[in-house]
């Protein structure tokens, strides 16, 4: 338990101070959103009514963005064979930095997409649904995010294969976590199980997601 | 225990027989034996491109070998430390953070911390992030994270490239300690190492069988 | 079973055997599906004509599907056994499968325009199966990006069974997001019963699309491991000169 808890502590110091920690990720967000009104219309209730679609949407371009670095720096610059061969195991450390890494960087999601919600025309309450569902989405994004970036970490263009490898496997997640905003906004009474569809959801990633980087990982180091 | 040297590991006994090992579908290597046992350094040599770095990636456990078998014993138990051409520091972390971090992922005790970076002329360099060291202290630096690693085994690639004599020096003095306290070093190198009594591997034998077959 | 075949000879003996019988099986199975989908069986009583694009749509749709469950679980032996028959049938089914998603998305347009008068609607079974080209399109690009072979094998099969462990997860998802917002209620092209008349030719069809499918996965296969062989080959050869140029300079 030691083992995990200093990769937890060492990554959360890492994430935070390394590469601009959550402002990159944040500005990402808040420009997606700032820009996609000047797409939309001016119009005030088709921004209300894409809003939750849009700001959840946002949210999930906001992980896929420092995906690449998550893994590709502990792959070139030596990490991962130490994390591999420490006593904690490569599943435990991917976990670790992963959660880490999203406490870090993905904490600005929720407060943007409340701010934003009330921007875009939504009542207090459905933008609190809204921030609430995006606050229980944002591990399974970060960690499906994460499983994208270590099937792709090292290689050339990186990003870009990390957002097509990443989007299918994160549609669930969109769907429910903007669909508990819509519902609280429309008042279909459909928020609490959307709600509990998220955080399901990120839960099965957590399950499921460090294990997966974890192996493909350890078929980089071969 | 030795100055500036974690020593309660579990003592390693590494034996190799009949090892064929490739990259991107050429063989490497074939038909390879080898043993170390507690106390024992193995220099393994030979061309480039003879698969050095490989045969150290398959003694850790990275890579399956395509023929024949690698035991590193107790396998439950032993711990294995690694130093490869990246050293594995990150270059906002100072070294003395990343040498406490390694100590507590490797469970060593924190009071080593300090006689370790004595001992390989790190102390100095304590506050430093690692990312402005030169080639030589982020080196120092990675074999010091080695005095702390609690590992019954120690596999090196080219330690000695980015460092001086003086540092040489100080490495050899570092390998006889642990060696004495019964650790294994298993270590790659272009330049002659002049640790007392080494065992030498030179690839060149399999790598000539292995172009044959 | 999968064992047996792991053999390389073993399997080249069978493929020997099914690549023809497919191809032939399948210009067959086309030359009666064809016209008796596209010309013979009536016109329906709601869609007239336009029921003869389901007679690819929907074995379009079944193969895709299958095609993802055929390289999950060759993935997956692939990712336990390591065996390289095992990842090359996952290398041939992925483009495979991706076309049968890619004609099965365009003739659901071409359906949908004279339906729904729209060339796209953002109905729960196409959704699904655009997601499904998405993540075929994925694997694909990751197996391209990747140099080594042996990478490329084990990251592709890691991905591919993940996408098997979410599929009924984006198609409940798909299924969640669309009924909560259900559009004025539109024809389908699954009525919950079929009659007789289309139910033929569309068995014959979906066979036809199962034998062009087994044909192309083996050929594939095939076409890999002469690759695969000339690369050893290839590779043999430079090592022979490297060593014999290395042997000439010392003397």
């Amino acid at each position: 338990m030691s083992a995990a808890l200093a990769l937890f502590s060492r990554e959360l110091k890492l994430a935070w101070a390394g590469g601009g920690g959550p402002a990159g990720p944040a500005a990402f967000n808040l420009a997606a959103l700032a820009l996609a009104p000047l797409a939309i219309g001016p119009d005030g209730d088709t921004l209300a009514a894409a809003g939750p679609g849009v700001i959840a949407f946002a949210a999930l371009l906001a992980t896929l963005q420092p995906a690449e670095r998550l893994f590709g720096e502990d792959a070139a610059d030596g990490t991962l064979e130490l994390y591999a061969l420490s006593g904690a195991g490569l599943a435990t450390a991917v976990l670790m930095k992963t959660l880490a890494f999203t406490l870090a960087v993905f904490w600005p999601i929720a407060p943007i997409a409340f701010i934003a919600a009330l921007a875009y025309g939504l009542e207090a309450g459905p933008a609190l649904i809204l921030s609430l569902a995006l606050l229980l989405a944002a591990p399974g994004l970060a960690l499906i995010a994460a499983f994208a970036g270590a099937l792709a970490a090292g290689l050339k263009r990186a990003g870009l294969l990390i957002a097509l490898i990443a989007a299918p496997l994160q549609v669930p997640l969109l769907v429910f976590a903007a669909g508990a905003g819509r519902a609280a906004a429309e008042g279909t009474g459909l928020e609490g199980a959307n709600l509990m569809m998220a955080a399901a959801g990120s839960l099965a990633a957590l399950a499921l997601a460090p294990l997966g980087a974890a192996a493909a990982l350890r078929a980089r180091l071969e | 225990m030795s100055d500036g040297l974690s020593a309660e590991f579990t003592r390693a006994d590494v034996r190799a027989a009949g090892v064929a090992l490739s990259r991107g579908g050429r063989t490497l290597v074939r038909g390879l034996n080898f043993a170390a046992a507690p106390g024992e350094a193995l220099a393994i040599t030979g061309p480039n491109g003879s698969g050095k770095t490989t045969l150290l990636r398959a003694v850790a456990g990275f890579i399956r070998p395509d023929a024949g078998e690698i035991h590193v014993e107790p396998a439950s138990d032993v711990k294995i430390a690694w130093l490869g051409h990246a050293e594995g520091l990150k270059p906002a972390e100072t070294v003395r953070d990343a040498l406490t971090f390694h100590a507590a992922l490797q469970g060593a005790s924190p009071e080593l911390i300090e006689p370790v970076m004595e001992r390989m002329a790190v102390a100095h360099l304590a506050r430093r992030a690692c990312g402005t060291l030169s080639a030589g202290q982020r080196r120092r630096t990675a074999l010091a994270r080695l005095a702390l690693s609690n590992a019954g085994l120690w596999i090196l690639d080219e330690p000695t490239a980015p460092l001086d004599a003086v540092s040489r020096a100080r490495l050899g003095a570092l390998i006889a300690d642990y060696r004495a306290a019964g650790g294994v070093v298993i270590a790659t190198t272009h330049a002659a190492l002049d640790w007392p009594d080494q065992t030498g591997l030179d690839l060149s034998d399999a790598a000539r069988e292995a172009r044959s077959a | 079973m999968f064992s047996y075949f792991a053999n390389p000879e073993r399997f080249e003996r069978l493929a020997r055997v099914v690549t023809p019988w497919a191809w032939g099986g399948a210009a067959v199975l086309f030359a009666i599906g064809l016209p008796w989908a596209l010309v013979i069986s009536p016109p329906d009583y709601q869609q007239s004509e336009t029921v003869r694009i389901m007679y690819v749509h929907v074995p379009s749709a079944w193969l895709a599907m299958a095609a993802y469950a055929g390289l999950g679980v060759s993935s997956f032996i692939y990712f336990i056994w390591r065996h390289n028959l095992a990842d090359l049938a996952a290398r041939a089914l992925a483009p495979a499968g991706a076309v049968f998603a890619a004609l099965c998305l365009v003739t659901g347009a071409l359906w949908g325009r004279p339906m729904w008068g729209a060339w796209w609607v953002w109905d729960a079974r196409l959704t699904s199966m655009l997601v499904l080209l998405l993540l075929y399109l994925g694997y694909m690009a990751l197996r391209a990006a990747i140099e080594d072979e042996k990478l490329a094998a084990r990251a592709g099969s890691i991905l591919a069974m993940a996408g098997l462990i979410n599929l009924p997860i984006i198609k409940f998802s798909v299924d969640w997001w669309n009924t909560l917002h259900q559009p004025a209620s539109v024809i389908r092209f699954d009525g919950p019963t079929i009659h007789a008349s289309k139910l033929w030719p569309l068995s014959v069809m979906a066979l036809a699309f199962t034998a062009l499918l087994t044909a192309l996965v083996f050929s594939t296969m095939r076409t890999l491991i002469l690759e695969r062989r000339a690369a050893v080959l290839e590779r043999k050869r430079e090592q022979r000169l490297e060593a014999e140029a290395s042997e000439g300079f010392a003397e």
